[in-house]
């Protein structure tokens, strides 16, 4: 996904304007000429003045560069990256529920399903043989708390 | 001070470590070897794991990890034509065409000697001079260390390819995220938006995990990586290993010295690291050589130089991360972010009170290159095996690696999301020509500046000039303002030169 330089330009000015305004908000170290605005209203200059240059390339290269290009990325690929995307949020939100076992396990079979197109028996075997490792070692190893979940019962380890 | 160099060789020399060393540089080799995963990306896995180790096994399983995964990146690169790892780049026309040739072996055999070789003698260089530099880093005040960060973020951001005003980009950024959280000065909580979990700052380790996993599964998914379509049939290499290869190393011994020694000293500059290293010494080979037409087309001479170079710039990449405390690539960046994890404090007050510990990384370094010569070849040998493993099965077994390492560090799904924020940032910013490396930097660098500018700003009642009475500090200063006028008056000139031609050549049109 190839963006033009103006275009992320844009984003990186109107960042820097935001730093900039909350780190007015801060209020000043008593009895101190410089508070904690300081160092962020600094990156926050620069990031304006990076964006302006950004801006200023990426107009002047407009014809040659378009604003988006998705050149070359066809529909599946592009499927493919936002599953894994969507396995990573769905991640966060359901693990607390459904488990680490269950979470992680049944996502990563979805996705060797969907990247080898097929295969799926192989692909359960493998997620759930890795789902389980993982869980055993994190668990009863290292001592990490991943989250249990409300519908399995408790593991053996 | 032997007192320590003894204690920390039987720390190395440790059943245990060794052990994890061997675990470590398997898993590298294996990691190194699959093209689209970086040795980055091996270490970032790592992380997790060592997080629950003790500091001598965690830092020689990574030491191992890298060197080993350096090398294997040219497995792929000589028999498929697709680098294993960036660091390879430089040289895949020259060990590919060998492999056609017939000649794998003499490839593939002079990339691993010239890796043991370069190793080493990055090894030696980080050995001596680490000790030297921290006498005189224990002189060091705020003034120093605020420009010796900034020199070197400086280095980070305009040393990378691309755009100069990429790379300040991404330097900033990684400097607005260290802001994030408590202000350590102040007591002021900054761009939390209310978040309790914000409070407590961003945590390196998801953000390295997203930035180089995430962001890596997400190029491989969508292809950009090569790695995605069926290649050609993999070619074995076959015959003896070594047999071919002293005479070649006796030829270009000069160009074994020059990339070993020209590779230390790239990875000591902070943000380029073994890609870089060698990219500049496989160009610098041929400028000097007398064949220069030969290279890339399966020629031996710049293979030893820029070999040896990516394997020794990894030694010289600890140089300032153990000294000073500044990283000198994406590695050592996650390796500051473990020994901050560990309560310890990167930098010269760890050769003052823990010196064991940099002892055992010198000699963990002698160690993994002498293990990379048996595992190395084991690998070229066993390559057609290794490569069977499909990429579709193990990238989602890579994600689920990575948002549990994401998750341990703190045991929240916050962990989680910060690595899947930033992995898309750093996703679109590599696609478009936004180097990583100084975000990355100016993420662990970032509240070290701010308080040494701080610090050096009160102490200074707000006089700039206060930042350069000191003579160190002024050098470092002159010389980094200079590098920052000489980039900012390039462009301007570039800049004017290109608006002058376009005015010329739209006047000449009418």
């Amino acid at each position: 996904m190839k963006l033009n330089d103006a275009v992320l330009g844009l984003v990186v000015l109107l960042g820097g304007l935001a730093i900039i305004l909350q780190a007015r908000t801060f209020p000043p170290t008593h009895g101190q000429a410089y508070g904690p605005d300081l160092f962020p209203t600094i990156i926050g200059l620069g990031f304006v003045l990076s964006g302006i240059v950004l801006v200023i390339g990426g107009w002047r290269e407009r014809q040659v560069v378009g604003w988006v290009d998705f050149a070359g990325v066809s529909f599946g690929r592009l499927l493919d990256a936002g599953l894994v995307l969507l396995y990573i949020a769905a991640f966060i939100v359901l693990v607390p529920r459904l488990g680490f076992v269950l979470t992680a396990g049944i996502g990563a079979w979805g996705l060797m399903v969907r990247f080898q197109g097929g295969k799926w028996p192989s692909a359960l075997v493998i997620a759930t043989v890795v789902t389980l490792v993982t869980d055993w070692a994190f668990r009863s190893l290292l001592l990490v708390p991943l989250p249990q979940g409300l519908i399995l019962p408790r593991l053996p380890w | 001070m032997n007192d320590a160099v003894l204690t920390a060789f039987g720390l190395v020399f440790d059943p245990y470590v060794l052990g994890v060393m061997l675990a470590a540089g398997a898993f590298g080799l294996f990691v190194g070897a699959m093209p689209g995963l970086t040795a980055t990306l091996a270490v970032a896995l790592l992380v997790p794991i060592t997080f629950f180790m003790e500091p001598i096994p965690a830092l020689a399983a990574i030491v191992s990890t890298t060197a080993m995964a350096i090398f294997a990146g040219d497995l792929p690169g000589a028999l498929l034509r697709i680098p294993g790892t960036p660091a390879s780049a430089a040289y895949v026309d020259d060990t590919h065409k060998l492999t056609l040739a017939g000649k794998a072996n003499l490839g593939l055999g002079t990339a691993l000697c010239c890796a043991v070789i370069g190793g080493l003698v990055g090894a030696s260089i980080l050995a001596f001079t680490a000790p030297l530099l921290a006498e005189v880093a224990l002189k060091f005040s705020t003034q120093e260390y605020f420009w010796l960060a900034t020199f070197g973020l400086t280095c980070a951001a305009f040393v990378s390819t691309g755009k100069p005003v990429k790379g300040l980009v991404s330097l900033l950024l990684g400097l607005f995220i260290a802001t994030i959280g408590i202000d350590i000065m102040a007591g002021q909580p900054r761009f939390t938006f209310g978040s309790v979990e914000l409070m407590g700052g961003v945590s390196f380790i998801p953000a390295m995990i997203g930035m180089f996993a995430i962001s890596e599964v997400l190029r491989w998914a969508l292809g950009s990586t090569g790695g995605r379509d069926k290649t050609a049939p993999v070619r074995q290499a076959t015959g003896a290993v070594f047999a071919a290869v002293l005479p070649v190393l006796r030829r270009y011994k000069i160009g074994l010295v020059r990339g070993s020694i020209g590779g230390t000293l790239i990875g000591i500059l902070p943000g380029a690291g073994a890609d870089i290293a060698a990219w500049v010494t496989y160009a610098i080979s041929k400028k000097f050589s007398k064949t220069p037409e030969k290279y890339g087309t399966g020629h031996t001479e710049g293979l030893v130089d820029a070999s040896s170079a990516n394997n020794a710039s990894l030694g010289g990449a600890w140089v300032p991360a153990l000294v000073f405390g500044i990283p000198g690539d994406t590695i050592t960046a996650i390796v500051i972010g473990i020994l901050y994890m560990k309560g310890m404090n990167p930098g010269p007050m760890v050769m003052l009170y823990q010196p064991e510990l940099l002892y055992a990384v010198f000699i963990a370094f002698f160690v993994a290159n002498l293990m990379l010569l048996p595992l190395g070849w084991l690998a070229i040998k066993s390559y057609g095996q290794m490569i069977k493993v499909p990429r579709e099965v193990l990238m989602p077994i890579i994600l689920i690696l990575c948002m549990v390492g994401a998750f341990a560090i703190n045991n929240t799904v916050f962990g989680v999301a910060v690595m899947l924020v930033l992995g898309m940032i750093a996703f679109v910013m590599e696609e478009n020509g936004f180097p990583v490396a100084p975000a990355i930097l100016g993420l662990v660098l970032g509240t070290m500046i701010e308080r040494n500018f701080m610090q050096s700003m009160m102490k200074a009642d707000g006089n700039l000039l206060a930042f350069f009475d000191r003579p160190i500090a002024a050098t470092l200063g002159v010389i980094t303002i200079s590098i920052w006028v000489l980039v900012a008056g390039g462009a301007i000139h570039r800049w004017w030169r290109g608006r002058s031609l376009t005015t010329t050549a739209s006047s000449s049109a009418e």
